[in-house]
């Protein structure tokens, strides 16, 4: 096994770009991300693409990578698409992780890239809706935002989690969100603006939902041996994993994937919980960062409604849960977004992040879950980067 | 008119599967199924009320994941004739509609409703 490097990161300002097509999107990002790691586009030997929505909430069905790569001279090396639902940017950072850490290339990039905003309300909501067992759940009436209510209801029940523990998942992220040049909304909210913003699945409102958005992100890895002549502040991939369901026993209050890969991968990197600096989670909705701060081991199950009003998951808390703005501020361009959690970790840890630094970051993690389907989440993927 | 989900129920360890399919998971014997018809009684493990729906619903509408005896659990869209307020956490339901519905691209699929017994 090889030594891992991310070595350069890019990513668009996540938003709504009516202007550009995925093609647009992701030349941006692939550049920054070029320029950040100080090579050449042809220093680049296998690229990998998170895509999932693509044909579907626009007409830009195929292909994908590739389209976007040649327009920043990437050409020739082999291209693969990466779909795992909204974990599709983070399966694709795993794979070009495995492409290194194997031994077969020196240097990967992934990219992730997604185009949202032409597609009408209902449509989008079916477009991930489909990231089901589409017969058995979508057709039956499912949603995201119905699903993770079910969720909120239930664990509202079981451990007490409030109406405004909610809420203050969204003002945190939001808080943070507004301190990023490259979020969707740079807005500050109260908690009445949210518990008091229309009502989508009954618990959760529309400011409990992540937004509909358009952008790309391009992370690029290295071998240690590579990084050492182009950089003096590299950042050491510690572990990453991805786990699919065991579909066997549903439960609503836990997410059983993330804490199985989760495990996994403290294991992996030879940490505990208790070392993480700063984490970049897949917070869809506020209940999902909360079931989050418990399946990752920040706190015991059933305790995430107090870790949030404790101020435990703040930039300066415990563990600063993300500080990017997450998916509700920073905005979910779904094949990007697993990409844009490893930009930030990055400059997280590079002591790059401005006005939103997490003091002293050492070791961050990154997790998304991808799909739903017969009690258990689709995909779930976890890497945990540090800078020694 | 008398409604029925039928699930399949394997030969040789008696495990049960809803939709029906050829291979058990459990034993891994194939084409070694019968039919079973599933209770139609079950319990609400939870439920919201949708105000943004897919295309082909009409928000607002009540939506549910139901367990039944067989451990089988189910989304379903929920009649609800009444306020939305008699729906509760636990209460049991009953499968109210089965149709044979096809998708855009003539696919036929069954849609189900339970409804809350009060």
């Amino acid at each position: 096994m090889k030594d891992v490097v991310v070595l350069g990161v890019g990513m668009t300002e996540f938003g709504k770009h009516y202007d550009k097509g995925v093609k647009e999107l992701g030349e941006e990002a692939i550049y920054k991300a070029i320029k950040d790691a100080n090579i050449d586009s042809k220093d680049i030997q296998v690229a990998y693409c998170g895509s999932a929505l693509a044909g579907i909430t626009n007409r830009q069905a195929g292909v994908v990578g590739q389209l976007a790569l040649k327009e920043v001279g990437i050409n020739k090396i082999p291209v693969t698409r990466v779909e795992n639902a909204c974990a599709s940017g983070s399966c694709a950072f795993h794979e070009a992780w495995i492409s290194v850490v194997s031994g077969l290339y020196d240097v990967a990039i992934a990219v992730g890239i997604e185009k949202m905003s032409g597609a009408k309300t209902s449509e989008f909501v079916e477009a991930l809706a489909m990231q089901t067992d589409v017969q058995v759940e979508c057709d039956q009436g499912y949603t995201f935002p119905g699903h993770f209510a079910l969720v909120a209801r239930k664990h509202m029940h079981e451990f007490g989690t409030t109406r405004e523990q909610l809420s203050m998942v969204s003002v945190k992220n939001h808080k943070n969100g507004a301190k990023n040049p490259n979020s969707q909304y740079k807005k500050v909210l109260s908690l009445d603006e949210v518990s008091n913003s229309r009502m989508i699945s009954d618990p959760l409102r529309l400011l409990d939902c992540c937004p509909n958005s358009d952008g790309a992100a391009a992370a690029i890895v290295a071998t240690k041996e590579i990084a050492k002549s182009l950089t003096n502040k590299p950042i050491y991939v510690a572990s990453s994993v991805l786990a699919s369901g065991s579909y066997l026993k549903p439960s609503l209050v836990t997410l059983e994937v993330t804490e199985r890969a989760a495990k996994e991968a403290y294991q992996k990197a030879n940490i505990r919980p208790e070392d993480i600096d700063l984490a970049e989670v897949h917070d869809a909705f506020t209940i999902n960062e909360i079931l989050h701060y418990e399946d990752l081991g920040f706190c015991k199950k059933g305790y995430g409604g107090r870790f949030i009003e404790e101020g435990q998951a703040e930039i300066d808390g415990k563990v600063a849960i993300n500080p990017s703005g997450g998916l509700l501020s920073k905005g979910h361009p779904v094949g990007a977004t697993g990409i844009a959690q490893i930009c930030e970790i990055v400059w997280q840890l590079r002591e790059e992040a401005g006005d939103r630094q997490v003091a002293n970051a050492r070791i961050g993690l990154a997790h998304c879950t991808g799909g739903f389907t017969h009690g258990d989440i689709g995909a779930g993927c976890i890497t945990i980067l540090r800078s020694n | 008119m008398e409604f029925v989900l039928t699930g399949s129920k394997c030969k040789s360890c008696g495990k049960i599967f809803f939709p029906k399919k050829r291979v058990c998971t459990n034993c891994l014997s194939i084409d070694n199924m019968e039919s079973e018809n599933l209770s139609k009684r079950g319990k609400l493990i939870s439920y919201t009320i949708n105000y943004v729906g897919t295309p082909g619903f009409d928000p607002p509408y009540a939506f549910g994941y139901i367990e039944l005896p067989e451990g089988i659990w189910l989304y379903s869209e929920l009649i609800v004739k009444g306020s939305f307020d008699e729906l509760k956490l636990g209460m049991d339901v009953n499968l109210a509609e089965v149709e044979t519905q096809k998708d855009k691209y003539g696919e036929a699929y069954l849609k189900w409703k339970f409804e809350p017994l009060s």
